[in-house]
């Protein structure tokens, strides 16, 4: 009897002393999840993840179906075909982007500080994706937050930053990510570098090549300033196919395919080749890798095509804008041309007769020449949307009349969320309203 | 908690001194004094103590009491307690009179303790082993629907092993988890679960696996003061279940129980068949190209014919004798006036010829006995179930031991244990294209799915071909869900009478499980074109502890104080690990190893909790009641600096009768008035108060994605939902006040309550700007105001010895309303679809449809299109944005129940009617648009009738403006009254236009689920033969849903999409209701 006795008294003790051994804190640390993440193990995300939202059909498909590479002919598709777009319809892009890609990029540069362990190689490769990022955000949607992003619950509000200082942001940041690959003082080397497998002479040039694209983007603000600045940057810049910043998809499992075959073949039929691409590529070696009939027998729909953050056709096309602003038709042709081969070899479909007679000199070299041509080698990628609103090269036709006042829309509608739950988030901008960059 | 502590030494060493004390021996008879036979069972127990026995067959007992007792006081159920001083005797005889008023039956509070229904200052409801055992459910929850006030319950589908909802008084979380604890005989047990995708299976809810047969009482405890001491995992009321056991009055006791039951089909869409497969009246099939034969907007059926020859070119290169063979017996379909049509008419088929007759057996045995120091309980049951779709098969083997028994006079020790074997076989339902009624609703009328479901070369035969929707017949032969678990509930625990006004008692409980799964989609299946194999294992544990000291005294004449002081600690851990391949290689073989990509995943989580409770009642005179209750919880899930928290209650009963003036009232015989208060705090999610890196994945919502593993490499992703380490805990304040009236002897009894629920600070990851670097964060912020009257009424209309009739009603109409959400938050997705959803939405009731509308004018007509030249002139026009169509919970909920008994025979009728509610009838609209619904056959030019409403459209500007007489010119406002007729069904509408639910509004498909129902109607027969080698024999017949009247248009609106989630009110091709039939025999030995 006293045994039990005391046995109830030792439970009703324990019970009181074990109070606080048992509500232990760190219960409640999650075991499946981690706190903290080796910078190697948050590298290849960012790429993976850039290179995924910005090959997708978000981006490429709405914007290539607006610039009649495709036709949107069943579904959602068909309602992109016709200029319509909802807020819903990008909130996705919208969030992969920002609370996505750009915040691990930050959360990347803020561990590569740890002090001892300064790992700037790391910061200099997050700073380019994150570079990157920004310029395909504010191109789509102008004014974007920046500043005030990125601080959790800390300000749930944050303000839209006007498209200039953004543009400013993404020419400091690709500086400051130049500074940081150039650093001779780094703790943890580059490892799980999917594009650039650690080379940091590569990611430097990408750096300097990015700086070029979003000097040009700026061309209607001061085309001179522009190619300046885009011919200076590109002494750097991107010197052959072979340094292209490509993130390769796999064939190896559906869940490492490229994101417009998966486009295709999971949403079959909502989108189809359109005749007038194809019809611009006649008789040029890329029609059947860039505008064939069978969407499916595309470069950019196989499993394992790569996603670039930026190519050395797109340097070369750049050039020789610049060099054409600037007056000097001879390097303009000259820069034309070698984009013009590069691009064929880049498609594999090389062939030197044809590359002959459709090579362009100083006398036939045009802006619009220069802007098409990089339209063509450029498929189903960002940029051509960018420079058509830029320089209104190539002039399209419209799919559809009678639909968004007969336009086809120049920029992203603000997102649901952003809508929803951020009060500065600007109010009545429509699709047919143009970002500052390219007014 | 060191002044606790010694208070607690003390007690127990107060408790020693009395075992010195010389004890005394009484014994005697207890009779009824309705017919002078001697009663076994009585309870009797030492006035003031727990000491206690209860009488043997004869109706003697025997007991040794302190010195110190004063009384005895003897109790049976239906009988009234009395309380008889000892003053010196050692024999005392006892004559019981029936209770009428019922008002001194037990009823099972918080914590297990034991309360007479006058002493209550709230709301308790509950439901015996005989209605249970009757209604025949596999999942006991169901067993409660219609027969307490203020739970609602809906079970899911009518498919085996399908899962039920239950809600009391409404919701008390946004998110989070809405459904009650549950609690076996003391001992919290894991329930929940069953929810589910839009896709996927049924999955079983986890109180399937209690066997129903075990089950002596379920206390249903709806308010805060009256869950107050369980806490925070009680914030949504509490379900106590009190199992049989064994009983010292009874020798051997055999029960044999055995029943059958055929599941039939209940309601279904209708389907027509009047049309074939093809667009724009045209003939296609199977084997044809193109996209046309999705559908049934074809020709119509009985102006065609087959053709069985030769020479007849066949779509995709087959050859009539492939066809033949393959396809159709009866021939490739073509235009009667086709020549080589063979002037056969063609056949239609009935595609609900696909359900079959659903079995269920059910067996269970039990032995129970006892003597006056040990009693103990043994059970054994199996339910095995084949449902109303192939291979839909639910099975439940349980074993249940329990026994007590006295080690000392003052020391009893008892303990309990289940064990339970369940299985499931699921088919695939809702948004799937692998779901069950979505392949066969979409079958055109002309194709005959059970004509074969394979070909020899493995490929699907489906009416799309190969591939699209599943065969049902391949869904139900092809793909497998199987799962099975094994559980084990079990408890031991002590108590100890240390005196005659103070006891302690000791229970430790666990609840384990272990569930094992595979799911596996052959290669070829529509989803899955690839096949898949997944498996898994995990293993969930609760453990629970509570030490309770009882103190229990007279303290003044007339005045009673009972105390209680508790300590409960509880521990909830899970861990699982599975596998998925993807991909296979080999058909027809389900392994992990028969793929070139398999993953591996694991899952843990463990949560805690401590907490010190008492409870402080006085008894005044048997006319007023007073409660107090506290509790302070420690819990893991809260940030360190606030993970303490305490709740009170209160509550009062004034049992205003006792009143001299009112005594004795031949017309009110008993009335009490009650109110109460209470305060509980809840915690937060697990892992709420960090944020995670985990594991990446990219998606657009386009595509399945991209994972890591990629390329070789691992990578990872700062979470999108941010913890948050500034929390404090949830609070709900509840009111309840309420009244206990019984008139003319308890011939009427009626008790009302009225109560309000305030949740505030409610915890939920609140959806924000992802430009701030996150998704959600967790945040204190939602609020939502839960109010209701619950009526629970009796009536004795006969009360004669061979004869008798009562009716029953319980009525209640909780109606919880979001008050706030958080800032800048006025609605939140709580499940659904993208263009039909349930929310929440700030200042509307609790689970709302959201989807697009018709255009309406501010007065709520139609605006209809005004353009004369267009081809949707005089249809309805979509809004843009969505909006909210309406509330799911219905406004009231009554139960209405007869008992007749006549002899032997009883007849038992539970009504149920349901007033308002909405549901989303999405299969409709999608029916709408493949041309399968029997609305459709109105499709002919000669099938005219207007929209009504006003015409008009919307302005570049979004306004509402009409064309002048020119057609052109815009005027402000709504124009003339429309009187257009336009066909409603036309093709170009209802498929290529608006008229269906993937291009048009969910608002025309969201539909009332009013319903009037027969849930349940028993026949029983009880014989009870003199010289038979048994007891008792009971036969009976019981009715499920037999009788069923709705406006609904689709399967029976006891539905739910999403399983057991907060998510109700989505039907999208959910798997259909049965009506049930059982027939059984009762047995005792």
């Amino acid at each position: 009897m006293k045994k039990i006795l005391s046995f109830i008294i030792a439970v009703g003790l324990l019970g009181l002393i074990s109070c606080e051994k048992w509500i232990d804190p760190k219960v409640n640390d999650n075991p499946d999840a981690l706190t903290s993440v080796p910078l190697y193990l948050l590298l290849p995300n960012i790429e993976v993840g850039y290179a995924y939202i910005t090959g997708d059909f978000d981006v490429v498909g709405n914007t290539g179906i607006w610039l009649n590479y495709f036709a949107g002919v069943d579904r959602q598709a068909s309602a992109v075909n016709s200029y319509t777009q909802a807020s819903d319809d990008v909130n996705n892009l919208w969030g992969s982007y920002y609370s996505g890609i750009m915040t691990d990029c930050k959360k990347i540069i803020e561990q590569s500080k740890e002090a001892g362990k300064e790992s700037p190689h790391y910061a200099g490769v997050a700073k380019v994706i994150l570079a990157a990022s920004l310029g395909n955000v504010t191109s789509l949607w102008g004014d974007v937050p920046y500043s005030e992003a990125f601080k959790g619950a800390e300000n749930l509000h944050p303000v839209y930053d006007p498209q200039e200082q953004i543009y400013q942001t993404i020419q400091s940041t690709l500086d400051e990510a130049i500074t940081d690959l150039s650093a001779t003082e780094n703790y943890y080397p580059l490892q799980n570098d999917l594009i650039y497998d650690g080379d940091l002479d590569l990611w430097i040039k990408l750096a300097y090549s990015l700086k070029a694209r979003y000097a040009m983007h700026l061309s209607k603000k001061g085309e001179d300033a522009a190619a300046t600045a885009v011919l200076t940057a590109l002494n750097n810049g991107l010197a052959s196919n072979n340094e292209n910043a490509n993130l390769y998809f796999t064939n190896a499992t559906p869940t490492e395919n490229n994101p417009m075959f998966q486009f295709v073949d999971q949403r079959s039929g909502y989108i189809e080749p359109d005749p007038d691409f194809a019809a611009m590529l006649a008789g040029d070696p890329r029609a059947d890798v860039l505008a064939n009939d069978d969407i499916t027998l595309n470069a950019y729909t196989q499993p394992d095509a790569p996603v670039s953050i930026m190519t050395y056709v797109e340097v070369l096309f750049l050039k020789a804008e610049a060099y054409f602003i600037k007056n000097n038709p001879i390097e303009a042709a000259n820069a034309y041309n070698d984009a013009l081969e590069a691009s064929l070899r880049q498609f594999g479909v090389y062939d030197n007769a044809w590359f002959n007679a459709n090579k362009l000199d100083q006398t036939t070299i045009t802006r619009q020449a220069i802007i098409v041509g990089k339209y063509k080698a450029l498929a189903a990628t960002l940029e051509p949307y960018n420079d058509w609103r830029r320089t209104g090269f190539p002039v399209l036709t419209i799919n559809q009349p009678n639909v968004n006042q007969n336009k086809i829309p120049v920029r992203f509608l603000y997102p649901t969320d952003e809508r929803t739950y951020n009060r500065n988030c600007p109010s009545g901008v429509g699709l047919n309203d143009k970002p500052w960059a390219f007014q | 908690m060191k002044k606790l502590a010694i208070l607690l030494v003390c007690f127990v060493f107060a408790g020693m001194q009395t075992l010195l004390a010389q004890n005394i021996q009484i014994s005697g008879k207890v009779t009824s004094a309705e017919d002078g036979t001697a009663l076994p069972g009585v309870s009797v127990s030492v006035k003031g103590t727990t000491l206690g026995t209860i009488t043997d067959v004869d109706g003697m007992y025997r007991i040794s009491v302190p010195q110190s007792a004063t009384a005895l006081v003897f109790s049976f159920v239906g009988m009234k307690t009395v309380e008889i001083p000892i003053e010196g005797r050692t024999t005392i005889d006892v004559v019981l009179e029936s209770d009428v008023l019922k008002v001194d039956e037990v009823v099972v509070t918080a914590i297990g303790i034991k309360k007479s229904v006058r002493s209550l200052g709230y709301s308790i409801q509950d439901v015996g082993a005989e209605a249970i055992d009757k209604s025949s459910n596999t999942n006991l929850i169901n067993s409660l629907n219609g027969k307490v006030a203020g739970v609602q319950i809906v079970s899911s589908a009518g498919v085996a092993g399908a899962s039920t909802f239950i809600e009391i008084r409404g919701s008390s979380s946004i998110t989070g988890n809405n459904q009650p604890l549950f609690v076996v005989d003391g001992v919290p047990i894991i329930s929940g679960g069953g929810e589910q995708g839009v896709d996927g299976v049924n999955y079983s809810d986890r109180a399937i696996d209690l066997n129903p047969a075990d089950i002596e009482n379920i206390s249903v405890l709806k308010g805060g003061a009256a869950t107050a001491l369980y806490g925070l995992r009680a914030a949504n009321g509490a379900i106590i279940i009190t199992t049989k056991k064994g009983s010292a009055a009874k020798k051997m006791e055999i029960n044999f129980r055995s029943s059958v039951t055929l599941d039939k089909v209940s309601q279904l869409p209708p389907l027509q068949r009047k049309y074939m497969q093809g667009i724009n009246g045209t003939i296609s099939s199977p084997v044809a190209s193109g996209s046309a034969k999705l559908r049934s907007w074809g020709a119509r059926i009985d102006t065609l014919s087959y053709t069985t020859d030769p020479s007849f070119a066949i779509p995709g290169g087959w050859t009539m004798e492939e066809y033949l063979k393959y396809w159709d017996p009866n021939g490739y379909i073509v235009r009667g006036s086709h020549p080589l049509a063979n002037g056969k008419p063609v056949k239609t088929y009935d595609q609900y010829d696909f359900f079959q007759t659903g079995t269920s057996y059910d067996n269970s045995l039990s032995i129970s006995s006892g003597n006056q120091t040990s009693t103990y309980y043994l059970s054994m049951g199996n339910v095995t179930t084949e449902g109303i779709i192939p291979n839909n098969k639910f099975s439940r083997t349980s074993f249940k031991f329990s026994g007590d028994t006295k080690l000392t006079d003052k020391l009893t020790a008892e303990a309990s244990v289940v064990f339970s074997n369940t299985t499931g076989d699921r088919q695939q339902q809702g948004s799937n294209t692998s779901g069950i009624m979505l392949g066969l609703l979409r079958t055109p009328p002309t194709f005959d799915n059970s004509y074969g479901y394979v070909f020899p070369d493995g490929s699907q035969r489906c009416y799309r071909g190969f591939t699209g929707f599943d065969n049902p017949y391949w869904v139900a032969n092809k793909i497998k869900y199987t799962d099975k678990v094994n559980r084990m509930i079990g408890n031991a625990g002590f108590r100890y009478m240390a005196t005659d006004w103070l006891n302690f008692s000791y229970k430790a409980g666990i609840d384990w499980y272990s569930r094992g799964y595979r799911d596996y989609f052959a290669i070829n299946s529509s989803s899955l074109p690839d096949g898949y194999n997944g498996v898994g294992h995990s293993f969930s544990r609760n453990i629970n502890s509570d030490f309770i000291m009882n103190i229990n005294k007279d303290i003044a004449p007339g005045l009673n104080l009972n105390f209680i002081l508790g300590n409960n600690i509880f521990q909830s851990y899970f861990e699982g690990t599975s596998a998925a391949a993807n991909g296979l290689l080999v058909p027809d073989w389900p392994n992990m190893a028969n793929t070139s990509d398999n993953r591996g995943y694991e899952g843990t989580s463990e949560y805690r909790t401590a907490a010190w409770y008492g409870g402080l009642d006085f008894a005044f005179k048997n006319m007023l009641y007073l409660s107090f209750t506290g509790r302070n919880e420690w819990s893991t899930s809260m940030p360190a600096d606030a993970n303490s928290f305490f709740y009170p209650s209160v509550s009062l009963g004034f049992e205003f009768t006792q009143l001299g003036a009112l005594q004795n009232n031949s017309v009110l015989s008993y009335g009490k008035l009650r109110a109460s208060w209470a305060k509980i705090a809840n915690d937060a999610s697990i892992y709420a108060t960090k944020t995670y890196y985990v594991q990446s994945g990219w998606a657009d919502g386009w595509t399945n994605g991209v994972s890591f593993p990629f390329s070789g490499v691992n990578g990872y992703t700062y979470s999108d939902n941010q913890g948050n380490t500034q929390l404090k805990p949830e609070n709900t304040t509840t009111f309840e006040v309420g009244a206990d009236l019984r008139f003319f002897n308890n011939r009427l009894s009626a008790d009302i309550a009225y109560f309000q629920k305030d949740n505030n600070d409610l915890l939920l990851y609140v959806p924000v700007a992802t430009s701030t670097g996150t998704s959600t964060v967790f945040l204190n912020a939602a609020s939502m105001r839960t109010t209701g009257i619950e009526l629970a009424a009796n009536v004795k209309i006969l009360n004669s010895r061979n004869l008798s009739w009562d009716l029953g009603i319980n009525f209640s109409n909780p109606e919880t309303v979001v008050k706030k959400l958080a800032e800048g938050v006025d609605n939140l997705f709580l499940g659904g679809f993208v263009g039909s959803q349930i929310r929440a939405v700030a200042g509307d009731p609790y689970r709302s449809i959201y989807g697009n509308g018709w255009v309406k004018t501010p007065d709520g007509q139609l605006l209809i299109y005004d353009d004369p030249t267009d081809p949707y002139y005089g249809y309805p026009q979509m809004t843009d944005e969505m909006v909210n169509l309406g509330a799911v919970a219905p406004k009231w909920i009554m139960g209405i129940n007869n008992t007749i008994r006549v002899k032997g025979f009883s007849l038992f009728a539970l009504l149920e009617i349901k007033n308002g509610g909405l549901m989303w009838n999405g299969t409709k609209g999608a029916l709408y648009s493949y041309g399968t619904h029997k609305d459709t056959e109105k499709r002919e030019p000669t099938d005219v009738s207007s929209f009504g409403g006003v015409f008009g459209h919307l302005n570049a500007n979004g306004e509402i403006v009409h064309y002048d007489t020119d057609g052109v010119t815009e005027l402000p406002g709504p124009g003339a009254a429309n009187d257009v007729e336009v066909r409603k069904f036309w093709e170009g509408w209802t498929r290529a236009g608006l008229g269906n639910g993937f291009n048009g509004p969910a608002e025309p498909y969201v539909e009332k689920t009013d319903w009037v129902r027969l849930r349940e109607v028993t026949l029983s027969y009880q014989l009870k033969p003199a010289n038979l080698f048994f007891k008792g024999l009971e036969l009976y017949f019981t009715g499920r849903n037999l009788f069923l009247s709705t406006p609904y248009t689709g399967i029976d609106p006891e539905t739910s999409l999403l399983g057991a989630s907060n998510a109700q009110g989505l039907d999208y091709f959910n798997m259909p209701g049965t009506k049930s039939y059982t027939f059984g025999v009762k047995v005792t030995f």
